[in-house]
C-alpha cells in the first residue's frame, strides 16, 4: 500500500516550479516548501523521532539541498518522492552523524535516536509509546521498518533510497519485528 | 509471515494513524527559517554536507549572515515580504455595531484601524489584544517577543505567552514604553500624546519617553504619562483587588482620582510589594520574575478557584483566566487540570473554539488519566467534533477517553460520538453516521 501522498501536478510544472525556486523566485520557494513541508517533516521525524530537537534544522536542510540539486531532478519520480529520498538520507546522515558523537559521552537518557528532547510535547500516550518502542531499534532497523511497515515502500524503493541490498533490508526488517514483538506495548492494544 | 494483530504491527498501524504532527506554529517557523536561509548564504553549495545549520559557520558564511542581517533589519517597519494573518498563526476578528464581520488580513508593519463603533481582536496563541473604536495599532512584531505601536485610542491586552519569561511583549506609544511579561493591561492614547496604563493583573514596567526613570505597576495600579513624557504624581492611584465576596455588578473600591496622595516615588516606595516568587537560575527573566502574585493577599487554590468562578460569572474572562494561570504555574496535576478546564469554558464563552481546544488539549495532559484529565480528554473531542469540524482529532480524542474504561461516566457519550463520526461498526439505531458529514 503506498502511503506518499502526490501532489496534483504536471512533471513539468513540477520541474518548474523547483528550477525557479532554485533560480531565487521567492514565491516558488514558498510554494514549493507549503507545497511538500508536511510529508518531508513526516519521514524526517519518524526517522529521528517526533521529538527531536534536530528534526526542524534537518528539513531546513532537505529544502536547501532541493535548491542546490534541482538541475538534477529529471522527472524520473514525482517531486514529492524525490524530495522524500533527500529526507530521508539527510536524516539518515544526522542520525550517524549523532551516534558518532555519542561514542563519546554517556546517555542518560534515550528519546528518539539518542538525544532528549528539549521541550517535549507529548500529545497522545500510544504515539509516545510508540515512538519509545522505534528507540529500541538500532538506526538501521528503524529505517527499514519505518520505511516498509509503516510508510509502505517497497524494498526496491527502500535500496535507491539507502543504498542497502534487498536481502540486507529483509534480514533488518526481520530483526526490527522480533524486537518490537518482544516488547509489551500495552498502549497499543 | 507477519501476523496482523502482532505487536509491530499494531505499531506500524499506529504510527500510519498517528503522524508526526506538523503544527502550524512549527511549520510557520520552518518557513520562515528556510526562506531566510534561502536568502542568506552567497554561494551556490549552501550547506556543506553533514555540517550543522545552527552552530559553527565558517568565517566567510558569518560575514555574509551579518551583512545579510543588516540588509534585512529594517529602519521603519518592513510591509514587503510579510506573510498574512493566516501564515502567522494569528487571528483578526473585526466587530463593526456589535456584528463580527468576516477575518481580515494581518501583515507585520501595517496599520490596524477601528472607525467609531467598530472593535477589533488580534489574537496570537494565547494573547489577546483589543482595540477600542476610534484606534490605530501597529503590529511591528508578531513572533516570539511581541512589538506593537498605539498611535491613537485604546487597546487592551492579555499577554499569555507559551514561554512565561521568556517571551516579551512592548507597546510603545508616542509618550511611553510599556514592556510586560505576562499579564493583562489596558493603554490608552490622548489627543495630547499622553498616555495612561492601568494594569489589570500581573507586573508591567513603564518608561516614559525619550528618557525616564522606569516605573513598574502591579493589578490593579495606573499611571499617567503626560505627552511630554513626565509622569504626574496627581493621577497616581492607588492599588486596589477586587472583592471576591462582592456580589456581580459591583466594582471594587479603589482610591478616587484627585485623592491627595504623595508624589510618584514616594507612592511607588509605599506600594505593597507583591510576594515575589525568586524563580529558579534560568528560568523566566531575573528583573521581572515569571511568577508574581497580584498586590493582594496571597491566594491559595481554593480562593483562586472561586475567584475564577465569580469573575467568569461576572463576565470578567481576561480576570478569571488570569487566577486560573497562576493555578497552572503552581499548582497540583489535579488542580492544574482543573484550571485549564476552566480557562477553556471562559474561551468557549468567547466563542474563541480554538483557544478553548488547546486548553482542553492541556488539561487532558496535565492529569493524564485522572478525573479531569479524562473530563477533559472528553470535552475536547466534543469540541473537536462540533465547532472545531476536526473529525480526524474528535475519533482520537473519545478513543482515548474511551481507553480509560467502559465504566467512565461519559463512556456511552463517547461511542454515540464514535458512532456518529463512522468509527464504530454497531451504532444504536439513530446514531449511524450519516451519508452526508453535516457542517
Amino acid at each position: 500500500m503506498r502511503l506518499v501522498e502526490e501532489t496534483p501536478e504536471s512533471p513539468e510544472a513540477e520541474r518548474e516550479l523547483l528550477l525557479s525556486a532554485s533560480a531565487g523566485d521567492e514565491r516558488a520557494s514558498r510554494a514549493l516548501f507549503r507545497a511538500h513541508v508536511s510529508r518531508v517533516h513526516r519521514r524526517v521525524a519518524r526517522i529521528l523521532g517526533s521529538h527531536d530537537p534536530d528534526v526542524e534544522d534537518v528539513v531546513q536542510r532537505v529544502f536547501l539541498a532541493a535548491l542546490d540539486s534541482a538541475p538534477r531532478f529529471a522527472c524520473r519520480s514525482s517531486l514529492g518522492t524525490w524530495l522524500l529520498g533527500i529526507a530521508t538520507r539527510k536524516a539518515l546522515d544526522e542520525a550517524r552523524a549523532r551516534k558518532r558523537r555519542a561514542r563519546f559521552r554517556s546517555l542518560k537518557e534515550r528519546v528518539g535516536l539518542g538525544r532528549p528532547a528539549t521541550r517535549p510535547d507529548v500529545r497522545h500516550g500510544a504515539l509516545d509509546q510508540a515512538e519509545r518502542a522505534l528507540a529500541e531499534l538500532s538506526l538501521e532497523q528503524r529505517t527499514v521498518f519505518v520505511l516498509h511497515a509503516v510508510e509502505g515502500h517497497t524494498f526496491a524503493e527502500i535500496r535507491e533510497l539507502t543504498g542497502v541490498g534487498i536481502s540486507t533490508l529483509h534480514a533488518r526488517l526481520k530483526a526490527a519485528r522480533r524486537r518490537l514483538d518482544a516488547l509489551d506495548l500495552e498502549d497499543l492494544r | 509471515m507477519t501476523q496482523p494483530d502482532s505487536p509491530s504491527e499494531r505499531l506500524a498501524a499506529s504510527l500510519r494513524d498517528e503522524p508526526p504532527a506538523l503544527d502550524e506554529v512549527t511549520r510557520l517557523r520552518m518557513e520562515r527559517a528556510f526562506m531566510d536561509a534561502r536568502q542568506g548564504t552567497s554561494e551556490p553549495a549552501r550547506r556543506g554536507r553533514g555540517s550543522a545549520f545552527v552552530w559553527g559557520l565558517s568565517a566567510g558564511l558569518a560575514a555574509a549572515a551579518a551583512i545579510f542581517f543588516l540588509w534585512r533589519t529594517p529602519s521603519e517597519p518592513a510591509v514587503a515580504v510579510v506573510p498574512d494573518a493566516a501564515d502567522l498563526g494569528a487571528r483578526v476578528e473585526r466587530w463593526t455595531r456589535g456584528e463580527r464581520v468576516e477575518e481580515t488580513p494581518l501583515r507585520e508593519g501595517a496599520s490596524l484601524t477601528t472607525a467609531e463603533g467598530e472593535r477589533v481582536r488580534l489574537s496570537l496563541g494565547l494573547t489577546r489584544v483589543e482595540l477600542s473604536p476610534g484606534s490605530l495599532l501597529v503590529p511591528e512584531r508578531l513572533r516570539s517577543d511581541l512589538r506593537m505601536r498605539l498611535e491613537r485610542g485604546e487597546v487592551s491586552v492579555e499577554f499569555n505567552p507559551a514561554r512565561p519569561g521568556e517571551e516579551g511583549f512592548v507597546l510603545e506609544t508616542v509618550s511611553a514604553r510599556v514592556e510586560v511579561v505576562g499579564t493583562a493591561f489596558r493603554v490608552r492614547v490622548g489627543a495630547d500624546g499622553s498616555t495612561d496604563v492601568t494594569v489589570e493583573h500581573g507586573v508591567v514596567r513603564v518608561s516614559p519617553l525619550p528618557f525616564g526613570s522606569v516605573r513598574r505597576l502591579v493589578a490593579g495600579e495606573s499611571l499617567h504619562v503626560e505627552g511630554r513624557g513626565h509622569v504626574t504624581p496627581q493621577e497616581f492611584v492607588a492599588p486596589s483587588a477586587p472583592d471576591p465576596r462582592a456580589p456581580p455588578g459591583v466594582e471594587s473600591p479603589a482610591a478616587p482620582r484627585g485623592a491627595p496622595v504623595p508624589a510618584v516615588d514616594a507612592a511607588v516606595v509605599e506600594v505593597d510589594e507583591p510576594a515575589v516568587e525568586r524563580v529558579a537560575e534560568g528560568e523566566g527573566s531575573a528583573e521581572v520574575p515569571a511568577r508574581v502574585a497580584p498586590a493582594a493577599r496571597p491566594l491559595d487554590a481554593d480562593a483562586r478557584f472561586e475567584l475564577a468562578r465569580s469573575l467568569t460569572q461576572r463576565g470578567e474572562y481576561q480576570g478569571a483566566r488570569h487566577e486560573l494561570y497562576a493555578i497552572v504555574r503552581d499548582g497540583s496535576a489535579r488542580a492544574r487540570a482543573r484550571a485549564w478546564s476552566l480557562v477553556a469554558d471562559t474561551r468557549e464563552r468567547e466563542r474563541d473554539w480554538a483557544g478553548a481546544g488547546e486548553a482542553y488539549r492541556r488539561a487532558s495532559e496535565a492529569q493524564a488519566g485522572g478525573v479531569y484529565g479524562r473530563t477533559a480528554l472528553f470535552a475536547l473531542a466534543r469540541l473537536r467534533e462540533q465547532r472545531l469540524h476536526d473529525d480526524a482529532g474528535a475519533r482520537h480524542a473519545y478513543r482515548a477517553y474511551l481507553d480509560a474504561g467502559d465504566t467512565a461516566p461519559l463512556a456511552a457519550q463517547a461511542r454515540l460520538g464514535l458512532c456518529r463520526l463512522g468509527e464504530l461498526t454497531e451504532c444504536p439505531p439513530g446514531q449511524e453516521p450519516p451519508e452526508t458529514p453535516p457542517r
